[in-house]
């Protein structure tokens, strides 16, 4: 039917990698591509391939604006030409699929991860930094956090509760420690993120290699004893007083914060 | 239930001016910065539905003290891919939860083709199947709601249609196919006559004003580049006479209805927001005012 062709090629125009310079070549041929019949395409305006590029400019630059948004730092990094074609590769390829538009930078991620890690045109931090960004809105934005605490005291033999949006981010750069100009040194980095139950903003704590081989294993459930041995096996480092006291004091710190509420 | 009853048998409906509840000054409105000086709120759901963080919570508390409207961009009501399930359960458990919102809105448009979410209003055809098409989409999304359904006007640069009042011709025809409301957007009438060379009043005369549930009013901008022919709706500066007068003429036949000042871009402070508003609000009022003349010529 008509009208399903020319929203498939509306579509097609804005979607396509190749559409900009098809439709400039010949606006009436990519109609007629799409199935559109002759004496629609007949009707069109004039104007009609520069309308496309207008309408194709207007989405991109929408899903650009807001991946540079939340991403700062990356797109300052990327540059204004390489992230228009980094979206025009992400809409071709794969394209936001949730209808929530917040969520669309970390689609985009997702699309770029693969890629980007294999791109020696681009900083090897760049991965790093951009997801590091994207968890502020991540976590803040979590439908998850604020549940009711079991009310049971931290105990050897149970996994533990944990806010719903702690979650341990590790990366080969300090890249909270990158500012607009300069880029983040090359060091194993352990980030605990949560949102602070009452002001709900997103926190970052930056965890010691024996915090996070801890936490790694207590957000995978197992109990705390196991958590801790096996922490301590990882690293080489004995289970003893120092290391417990320290872990005491973690464990109070978070507790404190409201990202750790009890025993599970 | 004809969709009047449906709206009146929902929540009390509020009328004036309103203005949308932007992220900017969510905060603000909470601590009761615009109390007393806005008749109600719209928001977009689709920007708290399965989202957490202060957002829900602030929104919680100021539906407490206004009336909020629900007006979505994401349905993509005219689009070919079938209707996103999920998300319209969601929609609906956060209307259900959150609001009593008399209906929901969202435009005349597709956003989304073969799984591939745009993020914007692309137009439709206008023609009978397209009109049927997405009527019935509108009837089953007012189905899955479980509320009325209210369908927005766009700005379009590329008309899919032979003559330009087509388009007026192809609203009227969703209305009636889908027994809904229209969210008559006289900026989107006063951007598209203007780009595309028609009389916004021979427009508007086409369309049934007992259908005309709310009204949107906004600013908008010239394209910003060689292309200085287009204005485009932005949502991004302040309204223009000829916007206020398109509003006039409508209130002066309906009566009173919400009018929803919207901004989107250029997101101004709150204060100057609040003052926009009620000079728009003088506007309404005088219009209003006419109506009410006009009712009391008639008795
Ligand atoms: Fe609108």
């Amino acid at each position: 039917m008509s009208e399903e062709a020319l929203i498939r090629a509306f579509a097609a125009s804005v979607i396509e990698l190749d559409a900009p310079a098809a439709v400039k070549a010949d606006v009436r041929e990519f109609f007629a591509r799409h199935g559109v019949p002759p004496e629609v395409v007949a009707g069109l305006p004039e104007a009609a391939a520069e309308r496309l590029a207008i309408y194709r400019t207007m989405v991109h630059s929408r899903l650009r604006a807001a991946v540079a948004e939340f991403l700062p730092k990356t797109a300052a990094r990327l540059g204004r030409p390489r992230l228009r074609q980094q979206i025009e590769r992400f809409v071709a390829e794969a394209a936001p699929k949730a209808p929530y538009f917040w969520r669309l930078t970390g689609e985009f991620l997702n699309w770029a991860g693969p890629r980007w890690t294999e791109d020696a045109t681009l900083p090897d931090y760049l991965l790093d930094l951009a997801r590091h960004e994207w968890s502020d809105a991540e976590v803040g934005n979590d439908p998850a956090g604020g549940e009711a605490a079991s009310g049971k005291p931290l105990a050897l033999d149970q996994p533990v509760q944990f806010d719903g949006t702690v979650r341990l981010h590790r990366y080969a750069w300090a890249v909270h420690r990158a500012t607009e100009t300069e880029a983040p040194e090359a060091e194993a980095t352990a980030l605990l993120l949560y949102r602070d139950r009452k002001d709900h903003q997103v926190k970052v704590l930056e965890l010691t290699p024996r915090a996070a081989a801890v936490t790694t294993r207590l957000l995978a459930r197992e109990p705390l004893q196991a958590a801790l041995m096996e922490a301590c096996a990882e690293l080489g480092t004995p289970l003893d007083d120092e290391f417990l006291a320290a872990m005491a004091g973690y464990f109070a710190d978070l507790a404190e914060r409201g990202a750790l509420l009890g025993a599970a | 239930m004809s969709f009047r009853a449906g709206i009146a048998a929902r929540a009390a409906v509020p009328t004036g001016v309103g203005l949308g509840l932007r992220s900017t000054f969510l905060a603000e409105v909470d601590r009761g910065a615009a109390d007393g000086r806005v008749p109600f709120w719209e928001i977009s759901p689709d920007n708290y539905v399965a989202r957490g963080g202060s957002r829900p919570v602030r929104l919680a508390r100021v539906a407490e003290r206004f009336p909020i409207l629900s007006h979505g961009l994401s349905l993509s009501l005219g689009g070919l891919d079938p209707l996103d399930g999920e998300f319209l359960q969601g929609l609906r458990g956060f209307l259900d939860a959150s609001l009593p919102a008399p209906w929901h809105s969202d435009h005349l448009c597709f956003s989304a083709h073969d799984g591939k979410m745009l993020h914007d209003l692309l137009p439709l055809p206008w023609t009978t199947a397209s009109a049927k098409r997405v009527a019935a989409r509108v009837r089953e999304v007012s189905e899955r709601l479980g509320r009325p359904m209210l369908v927005e006007n766009i700005s379009y640069y590329l008309p899919l249609g032979s003559t330009p009042l087509d388009e007026a011709a192809f609203v009227v025809e969703v209305l009636e196919r889908a027994d809904c409301g229209l969210l008559l957007d006289v900026n989107n009438v006063f951007v598209n006559a203007t780009n595309h060379g028609f009389d916004a009043l021979e427009w508007l005369a086409k369309i049934p004003l007992d259908r005309v549930v709310q009204l949107h009013i906004a600013g908008h901008e010239f394209w910003d580049d060689e292309r200085q022919d287009l204005i485009i709706d932005t949502h991004g500066a302040p309204v223009r006479s000829e916007v206020d007068a398109l509003l006039a003429w409508v209130v002066e036949r309906t009566g009173a209805l919400p009018v929803l000042l919207e901004r989107d871009e250029n997101i101004p402070p709150l204060a100057e927001l609040l003052a926009e508003r009620d000079r728009v609000d003088s506007v309404y009022q005088a219009a209003l005012a006419r109506h009410a003349a006009a009712q009391g010529g008639a008795a």
